[in-house]
């Protein structure tokens, strides 16, 4: 068995493990029978390998040296792991040969605690064969800025570039393209490094300008779709690229038909329609022909394609758009419902837009990956304001990556309506607070985004 | 362990400076750099990762200062802190390729080079580095939202009209493991498969609706492409799709000396398929091309392969051959082959003046090949000059064609020739095709004359005449008629055993 295998499969045996022992009671047959799973699991990988090693260094996670990679079925698992590792601050974990039922429960049960009971209960336990390393220092090793902090510094700087990119392909003056090439690197290390961090500024919505956000948000938001399904930094890369540019047609465009409030006649519509296929023009203008622009060619072709073969522009039978190109569709569609815009003073509710994707697949939408993106963003996605049973309002802060329907928020209103700068609460942890229905932030005159800011 | 580090940044400055000197190739640089990949990859056997905090003008590693350079030009600090690189860590599994590229990247000369943006495009596997944007967050304050009242249900009815959905729909996100599946290959097609013939695709699609310029510069840029990496199958696509736009000649920029001489490397391919996606591309290739396929076609090993591209060029040439009969007077015997191989095909009218000059060419090859180019055209007067050819194939050859028209004043000729005393010397292959020129070209006292032959022993020795009772007994059956059937019947009674032998073959041979 390659290294790389035997990693991911302990992995996946840890993860029902530390679920069970959260869940039940160490007596409970459930964890028994999950431990003596793992036991015989490693059992075997231990005939092969002297010991099961696992090292986590910044954001990745090493098996026996190698790195893991983050794929489409491992990747809960995985992050599990890394955030559970991360919070008590475990540098190493190794397994050994002759591992015990008794030591494994043990061993599972103190990874509930916060850090410092952990840290206490390790040193008592003494396991004679599983070896905890604890890192030195609690900051991540060399990291200048704090992960949040980085997250605004490059979706700031990336907003500049997209805004600075289309205004001067608008009015004609040349286009500086080494930049927005930084920018998405910049992009792909934030998501990479914290996916939250910058999906969270998405809900940075901005009605004057449009376009700009938009662009930025749908690279954003396909971004992290793309590392959800496992893409590598290259493909991450050219999907942000395309997710950026899929609207660049739209400079060919007049501003005023882009922003009409009222309804578009016939040929109007046909003339927006029209910004799919500009938009291959302004790419090939304003990038030449490297594979990058070859990728948003073909995405700012297709994101209006639909799954089930209708869409702009028209198509033969067998065209069929390219994952990135399906990819951008949902995000897009996304976007676009959330965001208020003229003829759409009031957006939808993230929650109402997440379920239109979801009761559109097959129709509009890949179906697997519309999957993917509600696994992404949860039933409650970022943004969201939600009632809740205690009479407060919160405000979504970041999924729980296990439990989809739970988030962790933020107490923005209190049980008087006032507006607050309250507690944090991971509704997971605290499941006697139930969601009574999301809500419309305009009642209580809130911007969602700027808890993020 | 320090020692150790010491090493490795002494190696890494040493490498550095021999990369901006003299380049990767140098022998200065090698010298350095072995030792640097050595020294690094020893240390990460043992550790997870090496890694270097970047500041200004130092390296630290372990919170010791391990690199220290001030001047500008000269600092490896600088040039990875000046485009925000803040740290730099090598994780084990590091390839000697990879290092190598590091070093490529970071020494590249400083003006208008984003060494961070350098590295991500590398793509490293065992590189891993943080940029931070040097820019502050600008103070961006989100707008204040107007407290405004949203009817919840209202909206939430207005949704269900209009997306017609359902609201309680149950969500379980969850991927089965077909779908799992399903997703994986989609990711590796995508990651293997060229987006090449997509984008070529588009682009041919928008052209329908909109003959942009960019547009086709584009496909003209892929083309070229294309055609630089012998990638026939696109380059094909594309032309087909430019083939009917107006005033413009997209195949002109290709049909020179440098470009088709370029595709000598294509001729051998062992891949049928790419051989002959080259050779439907060059059905886009004008007059101009001509004299450069000629020059390389002696470079094809596969004779098969000549004849296609034969006809390819034929094809070019249809509608003005001169440009091929110039290559008659080559000095390259396999060139003249060609050309005339190639005119054959053609079949120009004037193809008989053409070649005429030929007919005495010294070279045999080039002589066979005048009699089939003129034999496949039709043009039979200079075919029958080869009848006298010193070389009995060429001989053959032209019988061979005279047999298949009716020319009936050769008829006396080849009579002449028969009863020459130097018949008897000539291969039985050869005096079976002069007969059979005969009897194809049968004059009215044909059958009595080979009557004449067969039961009499006229103009002829003795020793040999077996042999002509044979031949003239084939040529009564070729030609079949009533008549001279009847005579060889008649010969079956003869008591000669030569003429009754010779009868009862062909007879028999006739019946079955
Ligand atoms: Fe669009
Ligand atoms: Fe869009």
């Amino acid at each position: 068995m390659n290294i790389y295998i035997a990693g991911k499969t302990v992995v996946g045996l840890l993860y029902p493990l530390f679920k069970a022992v959260q869940v039940y009671d160490v007596n409970n047959n459930v964890v028994i029978n999950t431990a003596q799973k793992f036991i015989s699991g490693i059992e075997e990988l231990l005939s092969t390998f002297s010991s099961l090693e696992f090292v986590r260094y910044r954001d990745y996670v090493f098996f026996n040296k190698q790195r893991l990679k983050y794929e489409i079925d491992s990747y809960a698992n995985l992050q599990f792991m890394n955030t559970q590792l991360q919070m008590l601050n475990i540098k190493s974990i190794t397994f050994k040969r002759g591992i015990t039922q008794e030591e494994v429960i043990d061993f599972a049960s103190i990874f509930k605690e916060d850090r410092i009971t952990f840290q206490r209960k390790l040193a008592e336990k003494k396991f004679q064969h599983i070896d905890i390393e604890i890192l030195k220092s609690d900051k991540e090793p060399d990291e200048p800025i704090e992960n949040g902090q980085m997250a605004k510094r490059t979706y700031f700087k990336a907003l500049k570039v997209t805004k600075n990119l289309m205004q001067n392909l608008w009015t004609g003056r040349p286009v500086d393209v080494k930049s927005s090439r930084r920018v998405i690197y910049g992009l792909v290390d934030s998501i990479s490094r914290d996916e939250f961090g910058i999906l969270a500024l998405t809900t940075i919505k901005n009605f004057d300008e449009y376009t700009f956000n938009h662009s930025l948000n749908v690279g954003i938001l396909s971004l992290a779709l793309g590392q959800r399904i496992g893409l590598d930094r290259k493909n991450l890369a050219r999907l942000g690229t395309s997710g950026i540019l899929h609207d660049i047609g739209k400079v060919e465009i007049s501003k005023e038909l882009i922003n009409k409030i009222q309804k578009l006649t016939n040929d109007e519509w046909e003339t927006l329609k029209l910004h799919s296929n500009y938009g291959v023009r302004e790419i090939l203008k304003t990038r030449g022909l490297d594979e990058t622009s070859m990728f948003a060619i073909t995405v700012a072709y297709q994101h209006h394609w639909n799954y089930d073969g209708t869409g702009y522009p028209l198509r033969e039978k067998e065209d069929e758009p390219t994952l990135f190109s399906r990819i951008v569709r949902i995000c897009d569609s996304y976007d676009a419902m959330t965001t208020a815009r003229g003829y759409q003073p009031v957006p939808y509710l993230p929650h109402f837009a997440l379920r239109v994707i979801w009761s559109n697949q097959n129709r509009l939408f890949d179906p697997i990956l519309a999957k993917v993106f509600t696994q992404l963003l949860g039933i409650y996605p970022v943004g969201s304001c939600l009632e809740l049973s205690s009479g407060e309002i919160g405000v979504v802060m970041r999924q729980n990556p296990s439990t989809i329907d739970l988030p962790n928020i933020k107490i923005v209103v209190d049980s008087s309506s006032n507006k607050i700068d309250g507690r944090m609460i991971d509704l997971a942890a605290h499941t006697e607070i139930k969601i009574i229905r999301p809500t419309y932030p305009q009642i209580y005159g809130i911007n969602p985004a700027a808890y993020f800011l | 362990m320090k020692d150790n580090v010491a090493q490795i940044i002494l190696g890494l400055t040493k490498s550095f400076k021999t990369m901006q000197m003299y380049g990767m190739n140098h022998s200065s640089f090698r010298h350095f750099f072995e030792p640097f990949y050595q020294k690094t990859a020893e240390h990460l056997r043992d550790h997870n990762e090496i890694s270097f905090k970047v500041e200004k003008f130092q390296m630290v590693h372990d919170d010791q200062v391990v690199y220290k350079e001030e001047e500008m030009d000269m600092s490896i600090a600088f040039r990875l802190f000046k485009d925000g690189i803040r740290n730099i860590s090598f994780m084990s599994g590091l390839t000697s390729d990879e290092l190598l590229l590091f070093v490529d990247v970071i020494s590249r000369p400083a003006k208008d080079w984003d060494v961070a943006l350098g590295l991500w495009e590398c793509n490293f596997t065992h590189i891993t580095f943080y940029v931070i944007e040097a820019e502050e967050v600008p103070d961006y304050r989100v707008p204040d939202v107007p407290i405004q009242y949203v009817d919840y249900d209202e909206k939430l009815k207005q949704l269900i009209l209009r997306e017609k959905i359902d609201i309680d729909a149950v969500i379980i996100p969850d991927l089965d493991l077909d779908e799992v599946e399903d997703l994986k290959k989609c990711i590796s097609i995508e990651e293997k498969i060229a987006i090449l013939p997509v984008v070529i695709k588009t682009l041919g699609d928008y052209l329908l609706t909109d003959r942009s310029e960019e547009i086709i510069d584009g496909l003209i840029e892929i083309l070229e492409s294309c055609v630089n990496m012998k990638d026939f199958y696109n380059a094909r696509r594309i032309a087909y799709k430019l083939k009917d736009i107006p005033k413009i000649n997209f195949i002109e920029r290709f049909e020179n000396e440098t470009t088709i001489a370029s595709f000598r490397e294509t001729l051998n391919v062992p891949e049928d398929e790419v051989f002959n996606e080259f050779l439907a591309f060059l059905g886009f290739f004008g007059e101009k091309s001509i004299p450069f396929l000629m020059e390389l076609m002696p470079f094809i090993e596969r004779t098969d392969r000549l004849n296609a591209l034969r006809h390819r060029v034929a094809h070019i040439a249809e509608d003005n051959p001169s440009p091929i009969a110039s290559f008659l007077h080559s000095k390259e015997p396999g060139t003249v082959l060609n050309a005339i191989n190639i005119l054959g095909l053609i079949k120009p009218a004037d193809i008989a003046k053409m070649l005429d000059p030929l007919v005495i060419h010294p070279n045999r090859e080039v002589r066979l090949a005048v009699i089939e180019a003129l034999g496949n055209a039709g043009q039979i007067d200079i075919v029958i000059k080869y009848i006298n050819d010193p070389d009995v194939e060429a001989r053959i050859r032209s019988l061979r064609i005279l047999s298949k028209f009716k020319r009936p004043e050769i008829y006396p000729v080849l009579l002449e020739r028969i009863k020459h005393g130097s018949f008897l010397r000539l291969d039985f292959a050869e005096q079976r095709e002069i007969f059979s020129v005969l009897t194809a070209n049968a004059g009215d006292d044909f059958v009595e004359t080979m009557q004449g032959i067969l039961f009499k022993r006229k103009w002829f020795g003795k020793k040999k005449y077996r042999v002509m009772r044979r031949l003239a007994a084939l040529a009564l059956n070729q030609i079949g008629t009533d008549e001279s059937i009847a005579v060889l019947k008649n010969g079956m009674q003869k008591r000669n055993k030569d003429i009754k032998f010779a009868c009862e073959t062909v007879l028999k041979e006739r019946s079955s």
